[in-house]
């Protein structure tokens, strides 16, 4: 998409630096913890403000204009609900299920009003963004496509998180134009086939090592597994405990790294922004703005991985850190390029969005973003 | 004063570039190549200061400016917007003092939840829970057990019996509200465990292991001393809060640093657990000692359930553990006992 003459490339950045983003964070804690959790509406609006303000496409910062207040108030809703569910879980252990059953019916619902509040208060040179209040779509993605996972054995589980791409995509605007992706299902299921290849691979290497090495003692940590004994660990146990957790992680950090490396790039590179209403005759059709990704797996994984680390070693204090060094790394591999004169793009009327459902999605941590 | 921005008019997304005037009685003059906007400074919604980012001021008809000239315009909105909130934030979070203070608050308020904090919680909020509460945790537990992990008990009821008999003396003078009762299984290996209602599982292997009902009394006691102590509530109640604390101090934890995240809480649940585990081990020395049982049977089982010869090193995982580890745990019982005296 990006090769076409008539769009020149636009310079996009991050500028956040992780020494500055500490002391916002360790101040955004600081607060939440003597407000009893009232500041944290205005830590995450802060937070958010934070990366937003230092993404600068073309000169121009993106901004986040959330009321701290109206996310309070949904906070305060979603905090009722949990507490209820996990109260009465205690008591009627029938009423997990019927919780679940109500979260997962709901669920499409949640997610698009999350979606709608996000880009509704995300706005770019004073324009804001927007979600279509398109609920069958979301219904069909998450509930239609959803339930067909258990019963392809999850065949169809890249097909389904292709479909979450594209509800997402093709749902969000700007001023009069849309953004599109174009289908690329083929590709989806060839990164997840591979991911998955890996995460065997890692998996068996890592068996394969800690069985040679460690031997005599895997017999012993089958063999105890029981509560309220004392296991049999032995240091060589312990040990490959250790290995096998290390393992995992590695394994995990290289299959999540390949996965997002290559989705996104798919993903960005087959999205544009384009005029809501398609032309109706087949004239070569100019996006106003096309994308393209360039993240690179490698690198992808070493940030995970020292990222990761980072945190465990200094017990969470780099957290500001890794979080700046990853904005940055995706980013500056996401590639934009538009038609000169943005004149064209008019604001378009927008309402106020409720804030349960994205706050719900906060709490819940419900991730199908980038 | 007078100074450069950038101008959106919320219409269209095209910068421009403008100069703001100020006049002395606080009216806005927007200076393209024409005046593009007049207001009032109080009229006008200023962002906050956040690090070296932009500030928006944003007009009442809707059009922005982006403006980096902080200096300006935390003057203006001290003259004319007595709100000193956003100012406020600022200065805590550029100031290096304000920050070390902060960091130092923060982990110190971390560790000491989770030290101190969270368990004294846990214990008070258990003990004023209705014993309903163990008993309904307790029958699903029981319920996934049996269906899934353990079976019936094959013992003679002439053993069953016996045992049982000693136990309901045992608990006889327990001075708590909980019923107790005993269920034999088998499966697991040999063990016991209480459930927080009251109900101790002991296995038949366990009791074929015992060469003295004492040792079975021993580990009958340890069980005991966690239900007394509400251990099983407190447990799900600690787990639960430190996961609730850990999530609302680090916030949002992309999936990737899930797994750092998960570390800390592995290391303080086996933390908690060997501590209830030295507290039942308090409660069972105490018992043997006032109902002149040998508390040397507590070693002698303890260390043929671990398969240990008890002259073992302490070993430097201990501290990801659940249990004690046994040396430490039998050299109290080893101390009082009688073949000592």
């Amino acid at each position: 998409m990006i090769q076409d003459k008539m769009l020149k490339p636009v310079e996009l950045g991050f500028q956040g630096r992780a020494g500055e983003y500490f002391r916002i964070w360790i101040v955004n804690i600081l607060l939440s913890i003597l407000s009893l959790g009232i500041y944290s509406a205005w830590a995450k609006v802060r937070n958010k403000q934070y990366f937003y303000g230092n993404t600068i496409l073309d000169g121009s910062p993106f901004e986040y204009n959330a009321s701290p207040v109206a996310i309070l108030k949904g906070r305060l809703v979603v905090v009722a609900i949990l507490v209820m569910y996990s109260v009465t879980k205690y008591f009627y252990p029938l009423a997990e299920g019927i919780f679940l059953i109500l979260f997962f019916l709901v669920l499409p619902w949640l997610v698009m009003r999350s979606m709608m509040f996000n880009a509704r208060y995300s706005s770019y040179r004073n324009l804001n963004f927007s979600f279509n209040n398109n609920l069958s779509d979301s219904v069909k993605t998450f509930i239609g496509l959803g339930l067909l996972i258990p019963l392809t054995l999850g065949l169809i589980y890249p097909y389904y998180m292709h479909a979450i791409q594209k509800y997402r995509v093709n749902n969000h605007g700007y001023g009069q134009y849309i953004f599109r992706l174009k289908s690329v299902v083929k590709a989806f299921y060839k990164y997840y086939l591979l991911a998955l290849l890996i995460l065997f691979a890692v998996m068996f290497i890592a068996g394969l090592l800690t069985s040679l090495i460690f031997g005599a003692s895997i017999g012993v940590l089958l063999g105890s597994g029981e509560p309220g004994t004392q296991p049999g660990l032995n240091p060589g146990t312990v040990l490959s405990i250790f290995m096998m957790l290390g393992f995992y992680l590695i394994a995990y950090l290289v299959a999540a790294a390949y996965v997002k490396a290559r989705t996104f790039n798919a993903v960005w590179s087959n999205t544009s922004l384009e005029k809501a209403a398609r032309p109706m005759f087949n004239t070569p059709d100019v996006p106003l703005m096309a994308f393209k990704g360039s993240l690179e797996f490698n690198k992808m994984f070493y940030i995970y991985f020292t990222n990761t680390i980072g945190i465990i070693l200094s017990v969470g204090l780099l957290i500001p850190w890794a979080k700046v060094r990853l904005a940055k790394y995706r980013i500056e591999n996401l590639h934009v390029a538009s038609l000169a004169d943005l004149k064209v793009i008019t604001a378009q009327q927008q309402d106020q969005v409720g804030t349960i459902g994205s706050e719900m999605g906060d709490i819940l941590d419900i991730e199908i973003g980038m | 004063m007078k100074f450069n921005a950038i101008y959106y008019d919320g219409v269209h997304p095209v910068a421009q570039d403008v100069t703001l005037l100020v006049n002395d009685s606080g009216i806005v003059k927007v200076i393209g190549e024409e005046v593009l906007y007049q207001c009032q400074w109080k009229d006008i919604d200023v962002s906050n200061q956040l690090g070296e980012t932009v500030r928006y001021l944003k007009f009442p008809n809707g059009a922005k400016c982006e403006c980096h000239d902080h200096q300006q315009i935390n003057q203006l909105e001290k003259r004319y917007n007595s709100s000193v909130f956003s100012l406020f934030l600022h200065n805590l979070e550029s100031k290096w003092q304000t920050v070390l203070v902060a960091s130092l608050a923060v982990v110190a308020f971390t560790l000491g939840m989770v030290v101190y904090g969270i368990p004294a919680l846990a214990k008070s909020v258990a003990e004023a829970l209705p014993v309903s509460v163990d008993e309904s945790i307790t029958q699903g537990t029981l319920k996934i057990l049996d269906e899934r992990i353990l079976s019936a008990s094959e013992l003679d009821s002439a053993t069953k019996n016996r045992i049982e008999e000693k136990f309901l003396d045992m608990v006889e003078h327990a001075e708590d509200e909980h019923t107790y009762h005993l269920l034999f299984r088998s499966g697991l290996g040999a063990n016991a465990f209480a459930l927080p209602s009251g109900h101790i599982v002991v296995t038949d292997e366990l009791i074929e292991m015992a060469d003295h009902d004492e040792e079975i009394l021993a580990v009958l006691a340890h069980e005991i001393g966690h239900v007394v102590h509400e251990h099983g509530l407190r447990s799900i109640l600690q787990s639960s809060a430190v996961a609730l604390l850990l999530t609302a101090v680090t916030g949002d934890i992309s999936a990737a640093s899930g797994f750092a995240a998960a570390m800390p809480i592995i290391l303080l649940e086996t933390n908690y657990s060997r501590k209830f585990e030295l507290e039942a081990d308090a409660y069972a020395l105490d018992y043997m000692k006032t109902h002149n049982i040998d508390t040397n049977h507590f070693a002698t089982i303890l260390l043929k359930i671990t398969g240990e010869s008890g002259e073992g090193e302490a070993s430097p995982f201990d501290y990801i553990s659940t249990h004690p580890a046994t040396k430490e745990r039998i050299q109290p019982f080893k101390d009082n006992s009688l073949l000592n005296k």
